[in-house]
C-alpha cells in the first residue's frame, strides 16, 4: 500500500487562499473584532485542522472561507475564484460543485429520508444516475439499511454519517467540517474520524475544526488560533516520528503555542 | 368580528327606535277615501281614545301609478304626493339632510326621503316630473330629508312632501279623494290593539292601506337582521381562526424555548411557575387585543352602521356600542388566555434533562417515500420540498389551510349570493313573484284609460305574448281564530297562475274562486295548513278560502296571500287588476316589444321590463348583502393572510438551522424563498378546492336559514362559474403575499446566522 507522505506545502497546489481578511460583529453598538487580519493558504489534498479556544473565532474563520459569511475586509479565493466578486448565484454554484459541509450536529433535513438528503445535494449539482451513486455511496458508508429512515430515528452517528454522505455525493473539492464530533459520544466519533482518515487518503481535501486533541492528531496540518488570528501552523510530515506519539506531539506543540 | 356582531344588531337597531322616537313618528298613519268613510267621524273616533296623544290634520294625497323621472332618467319607485301642512309639527318631524329647513315646501317644491335621493342620485335643485292624470308637473327638489316612516327604503310608494293645497290645483276636482291621518299614541300604548279595536268600530274591516309602527321597524329589520346574523356567523369563524393562531403560536414558543424550559426546570421553576409565566403573557396579550378589538369593533360597527342607516342619517353612539358589544369582552378576555394556558402545560410536563441536552423532541411523522425527490428534476426542487414539507405537515400548516378554506368559501359565498341577488330577472318566481316578462301599468284615469278587459284582449292580439294575465294589489285582514283580525298583503290573479308562473314550495295554485294560497311565514304564525279554509276581511266584505298552496317571497315579509280574481270579485264584483303582466314566447325580443308597445298604448299604460319593479329595492339588498360579505371575506383573506405570515415566520425561526444546511448545499436564497413561496401556493390550492367543496355543500342551505325570516326558505342561489374564478386567485395572492415577505428575511440572513442560531 502506497503511503501518502505529505511534506512541504510547496508540493501542493492551493485551494482555499485568503489575504487579510477581517470579521467584525457590532454588538449593542460595539464592534469587537472576531477573524482579524489572516494570512493563509489550504492546499489541496490537504487534511488540514483548525484547533483554538473557545471564542477564538474558528467557526467564523470557516465560514468566510467557504464564502456561506462575509468578511468585512480582505480576500478569499476558492479554487481561484475570488469569492467576494462573485455573485450569489455563482456563489451558491460554487457550494454546490466544489464543496460539502458537515457541520457539529442535527443538520440532516428533517423532513426527508436519509438518502433524499443525499439526493437533495446531488440534483442541486446537478448529477446524473443519482438513484445509483446515492445507494452506492450510502453503501460506501455502511448507511444502505437506513436509506428510507428519517433523520429522527437515526443514531446521533448515523447522521452525522448521512451528512458526510450527502457532503460527498458531488465530489466536492473540498470538505469542510466544524466539530463533526462534537455532538457524538466517543465511539461513534472514533467512526467519523475513520471515515475521514479513509477519505483523506483517497485525496479528499478536507478543513476540520475542532477542539478535541485525538481529532486534531488525524490531520496533516494543525492551525492553531487565538484572538482572531493564526497563531501556529503545526505539520506532522515536519516532525517525523512514532504515529503513537502524535497526540503528545501535537500536545506538546500546542501548550508551547499556549493553548 | 364578533364586537361588530354581537354590537351591530342592537346598534342598527337602536338608532331606528331613537330615530322614530326623537321625530315623534306616526305610530300609525292610515290612508282614508273621502267617499267611503266620514272623514270627520273617523277623525273624532281617534281623538276620543285614550292612548291617542296626537292626530296630525289629514293630509291630502295623491299616489300617481307610474314612476317619476328625472331628466332623462325614471326613478326606481313610485311617490306619494303628500300635503305637508304648516302646523305639521308635532307628529312626523322631519330632519333636514340638505336643503332650507322651513314649515312646508313651496309651491312646485318637493321634500324626498334621504333612501330615495340615494337610491336614484338625485340631489337638491333636480327635477321630478310627475305624470298626474295625463299632464306632467315639474316639481323642484328643495330638501332632502330623514322621513321615519319611509327612510328605509322597502316602502312603496315614497311620501314626497309636496306645498299645501298645491294637489287641488293640478288634480282634477273629485280625483283628490284620498287623505292620510297620522296618528301619534301615548308611551307604550298598542298599536296594534288600537287598530283592531278602529276596525271593529267600523264593522269588521278597514280597505285602505295603514302602516303601523311595527310594520316600520319591520321594514328595517329585514335587511339588519340578515347581515347581523351573517356577521355574527363570521365573528364566530374569526373567533376559531383566532384560537388556532394562538393555539400555533403557544405550541411553537414552547418549541423554540424548549432548552430554557429545562434549564428554569433545573434551576427549580415548577411546572406552576412556567404555567403561570405563560398565563400572565398572553392574559395581558389578551387585555391588550381584547381592547383594541372592542375599538376597531367599535370603527368597523360605526362604519356598517353609517353604510346601513345612510339613508336615515342615523350614527352610533358609543353606549350604544358598548351597551351591545360588552358582552363579549369577557369571553374574549379569558379565552385567549386559558387557550394559551391549554398548550402550554406542555412547557410544564418538560423533562429537563432531555430538553437541555437535546431541546425538543423531533415531531416524529411518518415517512414520506412520495414523491421520490429525484422528480425535482423535472419540476423544479422548491416545488417538491414545499410538496414534502406540506406533507409533513404540522398543526400549523393545517391551520392555514383551515383559514383558506374558511376564507375561499366565504368568498365563493359573497360573490354568488351577491350575483344571484342581482340575477334575479331570471329567478323572480323565486322572490315570490310571478313569471312574466313584461308588466304595464294601467292609467286609471278616464281620459286615457282603456278598459281592462279590452287592453287584455288587446294585448293578447300580439302574436309575441304567450300568455297574460293581471295584478291587483289588495290589503286584506285575515281573521284569526280568537276573531281578531291581523293585516295582511296580497296579489288578486287573474289569469292561470301555473301559466303566470307562480311557484309553490307545497300544494298548488289556487284555480277557483274559493282557492288561495299564501306565504309560509303567514301559515307558519298562524298554524295553517293545506287543506284548511280561512276567513279574510276584503275590502269590506268576509270571503271564505280553502287554502291549496303555500309559498315563498320577500314581499311583506312573506306575510301575504294570491286568490284569484273571480275569488276577490266576491267581495268586490267590479274590482279589475291595475297591472298586466306578459309571458312572451321569447324572452330575447323583449326590448323591442316594449318600445313598440309603449308606442302602441301611449298614456293608457306604462310598459316595462317586469323586473323593474323589484329591481331598485333588491339592488338595495344584493348592495347591503355585497358589501357586508366582501368586507367579511375581506377580513377572513386578512386573518388567513395574518395566519400564514405568522406561520411562515415561525416556521423560518424555527427552522434557521435548515435554511442555513439548504443554503449550505448550494441553494440559493431564491430557491429557498421559492420554497415557501410553493409551500403557500400550494396551502391556497388545497384551500380554494377544499373551500369550493364547503360552499357547495353549505352555501344553499346557509342562506335558505338566514333568508328564512324573510319570506324565503329556497334561495335561488346559482354558481357564476367565471367570477368564482377570483377566489383562487384571491388566495393565491394572499397566499404568496404573505409568504413572501416574510421570507425575505432568508434573503437577508447569512448562512453562518441560520446554522449557528441556537
Ligand atoms: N453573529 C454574531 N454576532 C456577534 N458576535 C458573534 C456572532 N457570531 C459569533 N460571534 C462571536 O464571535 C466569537 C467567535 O465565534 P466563533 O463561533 O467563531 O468561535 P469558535 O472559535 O468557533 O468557538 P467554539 O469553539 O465555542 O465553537 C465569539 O465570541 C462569538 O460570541
Ligand atoms: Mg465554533
Amino acid at each position: 500500500m502506497l503511503l501518502v507522505s505529505k511534506t512541504g506545502s510547496e508540493n501542493l497546489p492551493r485551494i482555499v487562499t485568503c489575504r487579510d481578511l477581517r470579521k467584525e460583529f457590532v454588538t449593542a453598538g460595539k464592534t469587537t473584532p472576531i477573524v482579524s487580519g489572516v494570512d493563509l493558504d489550504v492546499f489541496e489534498g490537504d487534511y488540514t485542522v483548525l484547533m483554538g479556544g473557545s471564542g477564538s473565532g474558528k467557526s467564523t474563520l470557516l465560514y468566510l472561507l467557504s464564502g456561506l459569511d462575509k468578511a468585512n475586509a480582505g480576500t478569499v479565493s476558492f479554487a481561484g475564484e475570488d469569492l467576494h466578486k462573485l455573485s450569489e448565484r455563482a456563489q451558491a454554484q460554487l457550494r454546490r460543485e466544489g464543496m460539502g459541509f458537515v457541520f457539529q450536529a442535527f443538520n440532516l433535513i428533517p423532513t426527508l429520508s436519509l438518502i433524499e438528503n443525499v439526493r437533495l445535494a446531488g440534483l442541486l449539482g446537478n448529477q446524473d444516475s443519482l438513484e445509483a451513486t446515492s445507494m452506492e455511496i450510502l453503501r460506501d458508508l455502511d448507511l444502505a439499511d437506513h436509506a428510507s429512515k428519517r433523520p429522527g430515528q437515526l443514531s446521533g452517528g448515523q447522521q452525522q454519517r448521512g451528512a458526510i454522505a450527502r457532503a460527498l455525493i458531488n465530489n466536492p473539492r473540498m470538505l469542510f467540517a466544524d466539530e463533526p464530533t462534537g455532538a457524538l459520544n466517543s465511539a461513534a466519533g472514533e467512526a467519523v474520524l475513520d471515515l475521514f482518515d479513509r477519505l483523506s487518503t483517497r485525496g479528499q481535501s478536507i478543513f476540520m475544526v475542532t477542539h478535541e486533541l485525538r481529532a486534531a492528531c488525524r490531520g496533516d496540518r494543525v492551525l492553531f488560533m487565538q484572538d482572531g488570528g493564526i497563531k501556529g501552523d503545526f505539520r506532522f510530515a515536519d516532525h517525523p516520528g512514532k504515529t503513537t506519539d502524535r497526540e503528545s506531539l501535537l500536545f506538546n506543540w500546542l501548550t508551547e503555542q499556549g493553548w | 368580528m364578533l364586537f361588530t356582531a354581537l354590537a351591530g344588531k342592537g346598534s342598527l337597531e337602536k338608532p331606528v327606535h331613537t330615530l322614530l322616537r326623537d321625530l315623534n313618528a306616526a305610530e300609525v298613519t292610515f290612508t282614508l277615501d273621502a267617499r267611503a268613510y266620514d272623514v270627520e267621524a273617523v277623525l273624532n273616533w281617534w281623538a276620543e281614545q285614550a292612548e291617542v296623544a296626537a292626530l296630525a290634520s289629514p293630509r291630502a294625497i295623491l299616489a300617481p301609478p307610474a314612476r317619476p323621472r328625472s331628466g332623462d332618467r325614471e326613478l326606481g319607485s313610485t311617490i306619494l304626493l303628500t300635503e305637508r301642512s304648516r302646523d305639521d309639527t308635532s307628529i312626523d318631524s322631519l330632519r333636514f339632510q340638505a336643503g332650507q329647513e322651513t314649515a312646508a315646501p313651496k309651491n312646485s317644491d318637493i321634500w324626498i326621503p334621504s333612501s330615495l335621493a340615494a337610491a336614484n342620485e338625485l340631489t337638491i335643485g333636480d327635477t321630478l316630473e310627475v305624470a298626474v292624470d295625463g299632464q306632467v308637473i315639474m316639481f323642484t327638489i328643495s330638501a332632502i330629508v330623514v322621513d321615519p316612516q319611509y327612510s328605509s327604503g322597502f316602502l312603496s310608494p315614497v311620501r314626497s312632501w309636496v306645498a299645501p293645497g298645491s294637489l287641488a290645483t293640478f288634480s282634477r276636482p273629485g280625483k283628490l279623494n284620498e287623505i292620510q291621518v297620522s296618528v301619534a299614541l301615548y308611551e307604550g300604548a298598542s298599536a296594534d290593539a288600537l287598530w283592531d279595536r278602529f276596525k271593529a268600530h267600523l264593522g269588521g274591516g278597514f280597505s285602505g292601506t295603514a302602516l303601523t309602527r311595527s310594520t316600520v321597524l319591520a321594514s328595517y329589520a329585514q335587511s339588519i337582521g340578515i347581515l347581523t346574523a351573517l356577521i355574527m356567523l363570521f365573528g364566530v369563524l374569526a373567533l376559531i381562526v383566532a384560537v388556532f393562531i394562538i393555539t400555533s403560536t403557544v405550541a411553537s414558543d414552547v418549541t423554540a424555548n424548549y432548552r430554557n424550559f429545562g434549564i428554569l426546570k433545573a434551576i427549580g421553576f415548577t411546572p406552576g411557575n412556567m404555567l403561570g409565566a405563560y398565563l400572565l403573557q398572553y392574559a395581558i396579550l389578551a387585555a391588550v387585543t381584547t381592547g383594541l378589538g372592542f375599538a376597531l369593533g367599535f370603527l368597523s360597527t360605526n362604519a356598517l352602521t353609517s353604510l346601513m342607516l345612510s339613508s336615515i342619517g342615523g350614527s352610533l353612539s358609543p353606549t350604544v356600542y358598548g351597551e351591545a358589544a360588552l358582552p363579549a369582552l369577557p369571553v374574549l378576555g379569558l379565552l385567549i388566555p386559558i387557550v394559551a394556558a391549554l398548550v402550554a402545560r406542555r412547557a410544564s410536563r418538560i423533562n429537563a434533562a432531555t430538553a437541555i441536552r437535546f431541546g425538543a423532541p423531533p415531531t416524529e411523522s411518518s415517512s414520506t417515500p412520495w414523491p421520490n425527490i429525484v422528480v425535482a428534476k423535472g419540476v423544479g426542487l422548491p416545488a417538491v420540498l414545499a410538496l414534502k414539507e406540506l406533507l409533513t405537515a404540522r398543526a400549523r400548516d393545517l391551520f392555514d389551510g383551515v383559514a383558506l378554506t374558511l376564507t375561499g368559501a366565504v368568498i365563493l359565498f359573497a360573490i354568488n349570493v351577491y350575483q344571484s341577488t342581482l340575477d334575479l330577472g331570471d329567478n323572480l318566481p323565486f322572490w315570490g313573484l310571478d313569471g312574466s316578462d313584461v308588466r304595464l301599468t294601467r292609467d286609471l284615469s278616464p281620459a286615457f284609460g282603456i278598459a281592462y278587459e279590452r287592453l287584455r284582449e288587446q294585448l293578447n292580439d300580439h302574436r309575441e305574448v304567450a300568455t297574460s294575465g293581471g295584478i291587483l294589489n289588495a290589503k286584506a285582514s285575515l281573521l284569526t281564530q280568537d276573531q281578531s283580525s291581523f293585516d295582511i298583503d296580497g296579489h288578486v290573479i287573474d289569469g292561470n297562475l301555473n301559466h303566470l308562473g307562480y311557484l309553490n314550495l307545497e300544494g298548488r295554485n289556487p284555480q277557483s274562486s274559493e282557492e288561495i294560497s299564501i306565504g309560509y311565514p303567514l301559515a307558519d304564525r298562524f298554524g295553517i295548513a293545506l287543506g284548511e279554509t280561512i276567513s279574510l276581511h276584503l275590502r269590506g266584505q268576509r270571503l271564505e278560502f280553502r287554502v291549496v298552496g303555500i309559498f315563498q317571497g320577500t314581499s311583506n315579509g312573506g306575510l301575504f296571500y294570491r286568490c284569484t280574481l273571480s275569488g276577490a270579485q266576491r267581495a268586490v264584483p267590479f274590482l279589475e287588476p291595475s297591472e298586466l303582466i306578459l309571458k312572451l314566447h321569447d324572452r330575447s325580443t323583449r326590448g323591442d316589444f316594449i318600445a313598440r308597445l309603449q308606442q302602441e298604448l301611449g298614456q293608457a299604460a306604462q310598459v316595462e321590463t317586469s323586473e323593474k319593479l323589484v329591481e331598485s329595492q333588491l339592488a338595495q339588498v344584493a348592495g347591503g348583502l355585497g358589501s357586508v360579505l366582501s368586507a367579511i371575506a375581506l377580513s377572513l383573506l386578512a386573518i388567513a393572510g395574518t395566519s400564514i405570515l405568522n406561520s411562515t415566520s415561525m416556521g423560518i425561526e424555527e427552522s434557521k438551522r435548515q435554511l442555513g444546511v439548504y443554503k449550505a448545499l448550494g441553494m440559493t436564497a431564491g430557491q429557498i424563498r421559492g420554497i415557501k413561496l410553493c409551500k403557500a401556493l400550494l396551502l391556497a390550492c388545497l384551500g380554494a378546492i377544499a373551500g369550493a367543496l364547503l360552499y357547495s355543500t353549505l352555501a344553499t342551505g346557509l342562506m335558505n336559514s338566514m333568508m328564512h325570516g324573510a319570506g324565503m326558505r329556497e334561495f335561488p342561489l346559482t354558481t357564476d362559474h367565471g367570477r368564482s374564478l377570483l377566489m383562487p386567485a384571491l388566495l393565491a395572492f394572499i397566499a404568496l403575499l404573505s409568504a413572501w415577505i416574510p421570507s425575505q428575511r432568508i434573503t437577508r440572513l447569512p448562512a453562518r446566522e441560520l446554522i449557528l442560531s441556537d
